[in-house]
C-alpha cells in the first residue's frame, strides 16, 4: 500500500531547495494535484523555505523538517524549524503599488506564499516553528465549464 | 537554468530557460547587473522557456528595472507562459512592466 505520510530532513541551505522541490512534486503526484496546483505547492514551500534558510538561523547551521500527508480532500504539508520564532502569517501585506520607485523589493514572497494555498496556520511549539500548508485535491469546476462543454 | 544573450540593434536580449528560483536567481542577476554595468540600457528579458518563477525571480526583475531607470534605461518583458504569467498577475507585476507577447513586438517598441 502507498504510504499516506512521510517527512524529510534537511540542513537549512538554497543548494537543497531541489531536494525539497522532489519532495513537494513527488506528493504532488501522489495526490493528483494538477499542474497549476503542483506549481501553487512548490511556490509556496519554495517561499517559506528560502526564508527560513535566510532568516531563521542567524548564527548557525540549522535543520529544517517538511512532512507531508494527504487524506481524501488535501495534502497537507507542515514546514518544521528551530530557528528564531516567527509568524509568517503577521507580516504585513506588502504595498502591490504600479509605480516601479514605490514597489519595495523584499515582502513579496510570503505573500505569494498565503495566496496560492488554501488554508495557511502556524503554531509555536516548544522550540520549533511549525508552519502547516493545506492544498485541496478537489479539482474546482468554474461555472461555464458545465458538462454541455 | 540557461540563460543565452544576444544584441538586436540598441536592444539587448536575455532569453532564459529553466526555473526562476531561489536557487537561480542570483545567476541571472549577476548576469543583467553586468550589462547594465557595461551600459546596455535597453534590455529585454525573453521568459519563453520559463515555465516557474517565485518571489526570488521577481525581485532580480525589479530590482534591475529599479537600477535601469536610474540610468535612463529600460527593462521590458516577453512571451510569458500562463504560470508565469499568473504569478506576475498575483504580484501585480503586470501594471509595473511593459510585457509583450513575443521577442519581434518587443524589439521593435524600444
Amino acid at each position: 500500500m502507498e504510504k499516506s505520510a512521510s517527512s524529510i530532513t534537511l540542513e537549512a541551505s538554497l543548494g537543497n531547495l531541489k531536494a525539497v522541490n522532489s519532495f513537494i512534486r513527488k506528493w504532488a503526484k501522489r495526490a493528483s494535484l494538477s499542474p497549476r496546483n503542483e506549481n501553487n505547492l512548490l511556490l509556496a514551500v519554495e517561499e517559506v523555505y528560502v526564508n527560513i534558510v535566510k532568516y531563521a538561523y542567524p548564527e548557525s547551521l540549522g535543520k529544517v523538517t517538511i512532512y507531508c500527508r494527504m487524506d481524501e480532500n488535501s495534502l497537507i504539508s507542515k514546514i518544521k524549524d528551530a530557528g528564531i520564532p516567527f509568524n509568517p502569517l503577521k507580516v504585513p501585506e506588502p504595498r502591490l503599488v504600479s509605480r516601479l520607485e514605490e514597489r519595495k523589493e523584499g515582502g513579496l514572497g510570503l505573500f505569494l506564499m498565503q495566496k496560492l494555498v488554501d488554508n495557511v496556520g502556524y503554531e509555536r511549539k516548544g522550540n520549533y516553528n511549525v508552519l502547516t500548508l493545506v492544498k485541496s485535491r478537489k479539482k474546482k469546476i468554474k461555472r461555464r465549464e458545465s458538462k454541455d462543454n | 537554468m540557461q540563460i543565452t544573450q544576444k544584441q538586436e540593434g540598441e536592444v539587448h536580449i536575455f532569453s532564459l530557460n529553466g526555473r526562476f528560483d531561489a536557487h537561480s536567481a542570483g545567476n541571472v542577476e549577476n548576469e543583467l547587473n553586468l550589462a547594465i554595468s557595461k551600459g546596455e540600457h535597453n534590455l529585454l528579458v525573453d521568459l519563453d522557456g520559463v515555465e516557474y518563477i517565485s518571489s526570488a525571480g521577481l525581485r532580480v526583475l525589479l530590482a534591475a528595472s529599479k537600477k535601469l531607470k536610474k540610468g535612463k534605461g529600460e527593462i521590458k518583458l516577453c512571451c510569458l507562459k500562463p504560470y508565469v504569467k499568473e504569478v506576475f498577475d498575483i504580484a501585480g507585476f503586470t501594471q509595473i512592466f511593459k510585457i509583450y507577447n513575443t521577442v519581434e513586438e518587443a524589439t521593435q517598441s524600444f
